[in-house]
């Protein structure tokens, strides 16, 4: 016996992986516990013929895996799977809906990827860029499914027939084959409880957020602990089967996705300011808004109300405080559009001027236009305890 | 004669006399009933008998860890196993006689 987990054979994944996915119809527990034995046998079968062994070596001593799962299937009195339904029922239609809920998942699963990697980085600015397409790629997917799946026996073995489907079993057998694989995989299955926890948590966060109440969230979020506990063990039971089964796992990829998004919200709400200083696409930086507009042009006003005119700005460290590279007009350009004007002395110095320009693009003559007039308007308020400050 | 049909039925009585003699794992219990003679066995047939008889009840496992292979199922005959193998190897002899009896007389008349 030379072979170790660390050097199975690639042709052993691949073999059983096709064993795996004929016997798909089974529960995922029972199918995981044979998936495991037949990898052992397979593993001492392979190691007859040491480096040699190749899934033509596998086929010509076991079988093909098609004739390997139907023998074991007999063997062990295993229940037959559902036949394909007659070919009028598999029409155009069915296999369209199919195609369309593999290709709406996955983009859903690579989307929410993205999402995830954009609000922990920061990289948009904005978590909704990613994430609103991919809730919608998980919505279709999800009905999608369930419109495949109603009026099904076994929906399992419907779900099975989605394109690309079988991949997944590929992927899972090739991880199990790697040395770190079965450690990790009993990881993430002792992991279930928290799991029940983390979808009620999602719950409660997304019924906070919808609802605008923090206390009506925790109160979701307790009974559907308890709903949630309950449901997972009588799921890890397997006393939940077929479309209901499959109802569950539509709410619990709601769940987490609607949870990655609200916690981005959150994350998001805590981290972002009002203005942020952030590097535009040139060396000088600028200064933003809320909205992520950039702040082109600064009124002081003095305390008496007055508008203050070349004041020079500078910073902690005596650095003048400019606003960042600014475009100048040109002609052509919209007439909505508005430029500003370098001040004299300065970029330093505002306010700046504002150039407009006129309904047949041109520049038009630099002015001041500031927002309030030359005087904000109301009456002056003297801050409190500072009565001097109108001497 | 298509020994493969004969033994779909002898499968279980097999397999539980193999693990009389000693426990074993799916792998060498296959190997122990090739080298008895029963060369058509099949591997998925023998797992799948394994992992019936267990379930009914009749086999208990056991695993036995390995640094260097593959971890090991160990199945062992217990009681109601012990009990299965008594009474099918009692059927079976039956069986076995009176056809043999048969075949014999048969042959016997056509010489």
């Amino acid at each position: 016996m030379s072979t170790t987990r660390a050097t199975a054979h690639p042709a052993v994944a691949t073999y059983v992986a096709a064993v795996r996915d004929e016997l798909g119809d089974l529960p995922a527990d029972e199918l995981a516990e044979i998936a495991e034995d037949v990898r052992d046998h397979l593993d001492d079968v392979a190691a007859e013929y040491g480096d040699d062994v190749t899934i033509g070596v596998l086929i010509d001593r076991l079988g093909a895996p098609a004739a390997y799962a139907a023998e074991l299937r007999a063997a062990a009195g295993l229940p037959q799977p559902e036949p394909e339904p007659s070919g009028e029922r598999t029409g155009f239609i069915r296999r369209l809906v199919r195609f369309v809920v593999a290709f709406f998942g996955w983009s859903a699963v690579g989307l929410a990827a993205l999402a995830f990697v954009d609000t922990v980085f920061e990289l948009s600015g904005s978590p909704g860029t990613f994430a609103v397409p991919a809730l919608i790629s998980a919505v279709l997917a999800v009905a999608g499914a369930l419109l495949l799946v109603i009026g099904r026996q076994d929906a399992v073995a419907e779900l099975r027939r989605l394109p690309t489907a079988p991949l997944l079993a590929q992927v899972e057998e090739w991880v199990r084959s790697m040395p770190w694989g079965r450690p990790a995989i009993e990881l993430v299955t002792s992991l279930r409880p928290a799991w029940w926890v983390a979808r009620a948590v999602a719950l409660g966060m997304i019924t906070a957020l919808v609802a605008g109440s923090v206390a009506f969230g925790m109160a979701v979020f307790l009974v559907a602990t308890v709903a949630s506990v309950w449901l997972g063990r009588r799921a890890a039971a397997r006393q939940i089967r077929g479309p209901r089964l499959v109802a569950v796992q539509a709410v619990n990829a709601a769940l987490a996705i609607g949870g990655l998004v609200v916690a981005g919200v959150a994350f998001e709400a805590a981290t972002g300011s009002h203005v942020q200083y952030v590097d535009g696409g040139y060396d000088d930086p600028g200064f933003y808004d809320q909205e992520g507009a950039q702040v082109t042009n600064i009124f002081p006003y003095g305390a008496d109300g007055a508008l203050l005119e070349n004041v020079r700005l500078y910073d902690q460290d005596g650095n003048p405080i400019d606003l960042g590279w600014q475009e100048d007009c040109y002609d052509g350009a919209y007439d909505e559009q508005s430029f500003t004007a370098a001040n004299a002395w300065g970029d330093h110095v505002f306010p700046r001027l504002t150039v407009g320009v006129s309904p047949d693009g041109r520049c038009e003559q630099a002015m001041l236009d500031a927002p309030f007039g030359p005087q904000l308007p109301g009456p002056v308020t003297v801050p409190p305890g500072d009565p001097d400050a109108l001497k | 004669m298509d020994t493969s049909q004969l033994l779909k039925g002898v499968l279980d009585l097999a397999v539980l006399a193999v693990l009389r003699e000693e426990d074993g794992y799916g792998y060498d219990v296959v190997r122990r009933l090739r080298a008895a003679g029963l060369s058509e066995v099949g591997d998925a047939s023998v797992y799948g008998t394994l992992r019936r008889l267990y379930h009914a009840g009749a086999l208990t496992t056991y695993v036995v860890p390995s640094e260097e292979g593959p971890h090991r199922k160990y199945y062992s005959l217990n009681g109601t196993g012990r009990d299965l193998l008594r009474r099918s190897a009692k059927t079976w002899r039956e069986f076995a006689g009176v056809l043999t009896e048969l075949v014999d007389h048969a042959t016997k008349e056509a010489a």
